[in-house]
């Protein structure tokens, strides 16, 4: 698309390169939106300073929530499955394959997000490192929430006690984790200046062909080719 | 054995139920009359005077027995018994003479159609009786019965049992629907013969009513009946004592009952000023005695029981109240040595150890030990201690009968055995129904006293006995806490029905093992008169006899359950069969009590 | 501490009336067989019901035990909520319904109670009851013995323990609980004979609310002989959930801090 810059004349070309789905936009924001009240609904359960909102009928009206979220939670992948499955397996393969450009990735992410040193990031292919984090923690949380979910919902009394309490420790410890993932995840996502193009992508489908350069290198040139260019630069840069 | 007549010491009838001891102070017993006199028989007793010589002994206590028999016509009939007509003696009904009257000879007597009408108050014999199949059966042959209950049991609705045709039973029932014990006022008798008023708790339900209020009804009607359509010999209901009303005016009934009127005539009053020889005024007319002592054998007085004199008469409860000796609940304990005698009002006039001359030695000092209760007082001449003494005050030591404790026994003296139909001594015959021989006489299995029925012997609905060969397992019939009786109190009442819900058989291991019953299994127990089905509880708490070299097995059950099926209302929530379907009409020496507790059985799968 | 209240539980002097579970029902307004609703039968035993429920805070269990030393005995156990001294219920409860109230009595407000379950499947003994009216919604609510709180805390005994017959209830200060029901196993292994007679209750889990006078080993009752306080309760409670706050705060204040310190340092026309 053409892009006038404003106050000015000139103008730009962008072009961009579609990323998500529809569906799985769709299917994100529903994620999203079930994920937020069933944290909520989960931390006044978890917190003992909140126990005069987890009592009485509130309370039975918060689990309440808390399950039909869950459901509608649990579901999204199970619908993302049976509607687009090659994408679905073509998603898992790209999140679950991680190398040494991800350490790297690491080692330079908080100089780069906090402090805005362009400094070489590695090249990351379509989803970068943090986005594969992220995706692994929910999906693996989603998985957990699930298995401990419906078995303290339906199990409770048909399994030995010490294994439903396993059950409950593991859901609160993935709340945890995948809480703080989420809120890190919401922070570079949506808030922070410099990934306005992560909410577009979610929200339009498509990142723009600069940025997909600049941050999904291997995505862009292909995988040797990207990591070609990066040997390059590193050699040129070490003297 | 020494310790009679000292606290915590003997003699003792332990009561079985919370008030059998009033039931038989008021004689409800077939063989006697209030306060343990005998049921005048036409053949024996023909005129008061005969009843009197042939009842009242020498010596003893009992030689009183006149005070007391026209004290009891004189409550009765009032002034309609005076010393021209003997005291109305002719009015009180008489038994026949030598017959048999106890429970299992009245159902005998009304399967044989010789029994019109049933009266039954607050009793279930459909459950509770012995071979349950036959008096059940019995009941069809009454041409009317009245019942009055607190739930609709088996025997409210014994013509609506399954596998009866109720077209085909004629009997005309009525059911009064009852008040329980906590919805009506009255008084209750424990073991230690104590005498215990208590309060209406609460308003019985709809229509029921307590029994004194239905008899004081059906009583009035009696009345105004033959006021209007006098018959033969109507006298005895036309003059019986009957005013004491005084109650609210309920819808049904009219005038329901003052129960202090009840009471004042059971405690006894003066019907005239009585004087004593020295001039003393021994009670004034209309007042109530204070004890049996008072009785008068010329109709001066009139006592409903003189065992209960002074038991609602004005006492002191020891806290500073005076009220009827009985509703007392006084908590103080001179001597602490249990007896608290300001707490209601023990039989007789409040002595709470009887036989209590035992306590104390030849020479009237009480037995050492910490226990001392009675004792000689020389200086005052007269018994002094803790208790009312049972004897006689002043008699002292070197008195005739100064030892002879035992004050209602001819010579004064203990007895090691009574007048009774068998014994002696106590000794060994096998029951009716037995697996073996009796390894003490081998000529005579049973006791030869007993009484055996054989009606209707050898049909599905008799009197029938068992061949070990068909039967070879003994039972028994025993009690759960969680139920009362025949079940009509408890059975309906959801708690104890939670807790004890229905019908069972126990039996051993073995026994299960040899039949293939597991714990929880319906199984069939069958006699020779009866079956029935039961959760079988399979328990290391019964284990095989060995009686005689051969293997016995044994098994049980509760009593207390009623059809085990049938119409709805009748059910109650604890469900099963009775077990006295099984049980013989076998009648012990001297009471007629059944042989509920030993007889064969067979038991298999259901 | 000091003004613990227990109650004493003789298993020897009990004759297994079932009074006490009857009266606790009828103090507290629980109901028994309900045609058509709450119905049951006798399955081959004199014990019922055969679980605590959300009718049934105490419970008579019976059990046949062949003790070496006495022969065939029958055993009768009153259960209940053991009211521990470390209460795995209290701990886990997110409403607050289950708290240490006062005298040491664990107290439960139904009202409160918002059917999570974690009370049931927590406790060592597996006393709260759990009644789910609706698995699909989770709308349940657990229930537990008291201790008859609105009795107690008025002077007078738990309703069970002012109606047993055979004295073989009693209620007051722990340490006289505990002290009576020594003298009683003393007297119980000495001259009446059972030599396997043992206190329960002293010192588990903080010291049990029961102290119970038994005469065979607690399995035979099946009771726990070495009940722990959970260790997961301890795991999730006592680690995982301070961990998870102080956790989620430090993401929240990190998220705040970076976002401030990125503004700063971001330039804007260097982002693609």
């Amino acid at each position: 698309m053409t892009v006038r810059l404003r106050g000015t004349d000139s103008t730009v070309l962008i072009r961009w390169i579609p990323k998500y789905t529809v569906l799985e936009r769709f299917l994100h924001w529903v994620h999203t939106a079930m994920f937020i009240p069933l944290a909520l609904t989960g931390f006044v359960l978890f917190a003992p300073w909140l126990e005069p909102v987890a009592q009485s009928e509130a309370g039975i009206h918060i689990r309440m929530l808390h399950r039909i979220a869950a459901i509608i939670f649990g579901g999204v992948p199970i619908v993302y499955t049976i509607l687009q499955p090659r994408r679905m397996l073509m998603n898992l393969r790209e999140f679950l394959s991680f190398s040494k450009y991800d350490l790297l990735w690491l080692k330079g992410a908080v100089p780069y997000y906090v402090l805005g040193r362009h400094e070489e990031m590695p090249p990351q292919p379509r989803f970068n490192t943090g986005e594969r984090l992220t995706a692994v923690v929910m999906v693996l949380g989603t998985i957990i929430f699930g298995i401990t979910g419906l078995s303290m919902w339906f199990l409770k009394g048909a399994m030995p006690p010490f294994l439903y309490q396993l059950m409950v420790f593991f859901h609160d410890l993935m709340f945890i984790i995948t809480f703080a993932m989420f809120m890190v995840h919401f922070y570079l996502a949506v808030i922070h200046p410099m990934m306005w193009q992560s909410l577009v992508s979610m929200r339009y489908g498509v990142v723009s062909e600069s940025y997909a350069r600049e941050h999904h290198a291997m995505w862009y040139y292909g995988e040797e080719r990207a990591k070609q260019m990066w040997e390059q630069r590193q050699a040129e840069g070490a003297h | 054995m020494g310790n009679i007549g000292r606290p915590g010491g003997g003699v003792n009838a332990l009561r079985g139920e919370s008030n059998v001891q009033g039931s038989t102070d008021m004689a409800v017993l077939a063989h006697i009359i209030p306060a343990y006199m005998a049921t005048p028989s036409a053949g024996n007793h023909p005129t008061l005077a005969d009843y009197l010589e042939k009842e009242t002994p020498a010596t003893s206590y009992w030689a009183n027995k006149p005070k007391f028999l026209i004290s009891l016509l004189k409550a009765w009939w009032g002034d309609h018994a005076t010393v021209e007509n003997d005291f109305a003696y002719d009015y009180m009904g008489k038994v026949e003479s030598a017959a048999n009257h106890y429970w299992i000879a009245l159902f005998e007597a009304m399967h044989a159609g010789n029994i019109k009408g049933a009266w039954i108050m607050g009793q279930n014999p459909a459950v509770g009786g012995p071979n349950a199949r036959f008096e059940r059966q019995a009941l069809e042959k009454l041409d009317w019965m009245v019942i009055q209950e607190i739930f609709q049991t088996e025997t409210v609705g014994f013509w609506q049992e399954p596998g009866k045709v109720p077209s085909d039973i004629k009997t005309e029932v009525f059911v009064l629907p009852a008040a329980d014990a906590m919805e009506k006022e009255g008084s209750i008798v424990t073991s230690g013969r104590l005498i215990q008023w208590r309060p209406k708790v609460a308003e019985p339900p709809g229509d029921a009513l307590a029994d004194h209020d239905i008899l004081y009804f059906v009583g009035r009607r009696l009345k105004e009946l033959y006021a209007a359509e006098p018959g033969p010999f109507a006298d005895p209901i036309t003059y019986l004592t009957w005013d004491y009303g005084g109650g609210p005016v309920h819808p049904l009934v009219g005038e329901l009952v003052d129960i202090e009127k009840v009471a004042y005539e059971i405690n006894g009053y003066a019907t005239a000023d009585i004087i004593d020889a020295d001039g003393n005024v021994v009670a004034r007319s209309g007042e109530m005695l204070n004890t049996f002592g008072k009785l008068q054998a010329d109709g001066t007085t009139a006592c409903g029981n003189w065992l209960y004199v002074g038991y609602y008469y004005p006492m002191s409860d020891g806290e500073g109240n005076t009220l009827p000796a009985s509703k007392r609940r006084g908590q103080k304990d001179p001597g602490g040595l249990g007896t608290y005698p300001y707490y209601a009002y023990s039989w007789p006039v409040n002595r709470r150890i009887i036989y209590n001359r035992c306590s104390a030695d030849s020479q009237g000092n009480s037995w050492p030990g910490g226990r001392e209760l009675i004792w000689w007082d020389a200086a005052q001449g007269k018994w002094t201690g803790y208790d009312v003494p049972d004897f006689a005050a002043t008699k002292a030591p070197g008195d005739p009968g100064f030892n002879d404790p035992f004050i209602m026994k001819t010579d004064g003296k203990g007895w090691l055995f009574g007048a009774l139909n068998e014994g002696p001594f106590p000794t060994h015959y096998e029951p009716v129904e037995s697996p073996t021989t009796n390894a003490l006489y081998p000529n005579q299995q049973n006791n030869p006293a007993i009484k055996i029925w054989r009606t209707n012997e050898g049909q599905d609905i008799g009197n029938s006995y068992a061949d070990v060969s068909e039967f070879p397992i003994v039972a028994t019939t025993y009690r759960v806490v969680e139920h009362w009786q025949a079940g009509g109190m408890s059975r309906w009442l959801e708690w104890l029905a939670e807790a004890q819900p229905d019908m069972f058989v126990e039996m051993s291991e073995e026994l299960a093992a040899e039949k293939g019953i597991k714990s929880g299994d319906m199984v069939a127990v069958k006699s020779a008169r009866g079956e029935l089905k039961a959760v079988a509880i399979v328990t290391k708490r019964f284990k095989p006899l060995t009686v005689n070299g051969q293997t016995v097995h044994q098994v049980g059950m509760p009593w207390h359950f009623g059809w085990g099926g049938g119409d709805e209302r009748y059910q109650a929530l604890a469900r099963g069969e009775a077990a006295n379907k099984l049980t013989p009409h076998v009648g012990d020496a001297n009471t007629t009590i059944p042989e509920y507790k030993a007889f064969l059985v067979n038991v298999e799968k259901a | 501490m000091a003004d613990r209240l227990a109650m004493y539980i003789d298993a020897s002097k009990c004759m297994a009336c079932r009074g006490c579970q009857v009266a606790c029902k009828q103090w507290n307004d629980n109901r028994g067989y309900i045609p058509g609703e709450r119905e049951t039968t006798n399955v081959g035993t004199y014990e019922n019901p055969l679980t605590l429920d959300s009718q049934t805070w105490t419970r008579i269990k019976f059990t046949e035990y062949d003790d070496p030393d006495r022969g065939f005995q029958w055993l009768f156990l009153k259960e209940g909520c053991m009211h521990c001294g470390e209460a795995a219920c209290v701990d886990v409860c997110p409403t607050g319904a289950l708290k240490y109230g006062p005298n040491g009595i664990v107290t439960f407000e139904r009202e409160l109670c918002n059917g999570c379950g974690y009370c049931s499947q927590f406790c060592p003994f597996g006393i709260p009851q759990l009644e789910v009216l609706n698995t699909l919604t989770g709308e349940a609510k657990s229930s537990k013995c008291f201790f008859c709180q609105d009795r107690t805390t008025n002077g007078m005994k738990p309703a069970c323990v002012k109606t047993c017959p055979a004295a073989a209830l009693d209620w007051g200060d722990r340490d006289e609980m505990v002290s009576k029901a020594e003298s009683r196993v003393a007297k119980l292994k000495g001259e009446l004979g059972f030599p396997q007679a043992n206190v329960y209750g002293k010192t588990q889990l903080g010291g049990l609310g029961r102290i119970y006078v038994l005469t065979a080993p607690p399995a035979e009752y099946g009771l726990p002989a070495d009940p722990k306080y959970p260790a997961m309760s301890t795991v999730w409670q006592k680690i995982l959930q301070p961990v998870g706050q102080v956790a989620f705060a430090a993401t929240v204040v990190g998220a705040v801090a970076a976002f401030f310190i990125a503004r700063r340092n971001v330039h804007m026309e260097e982002v693609e």
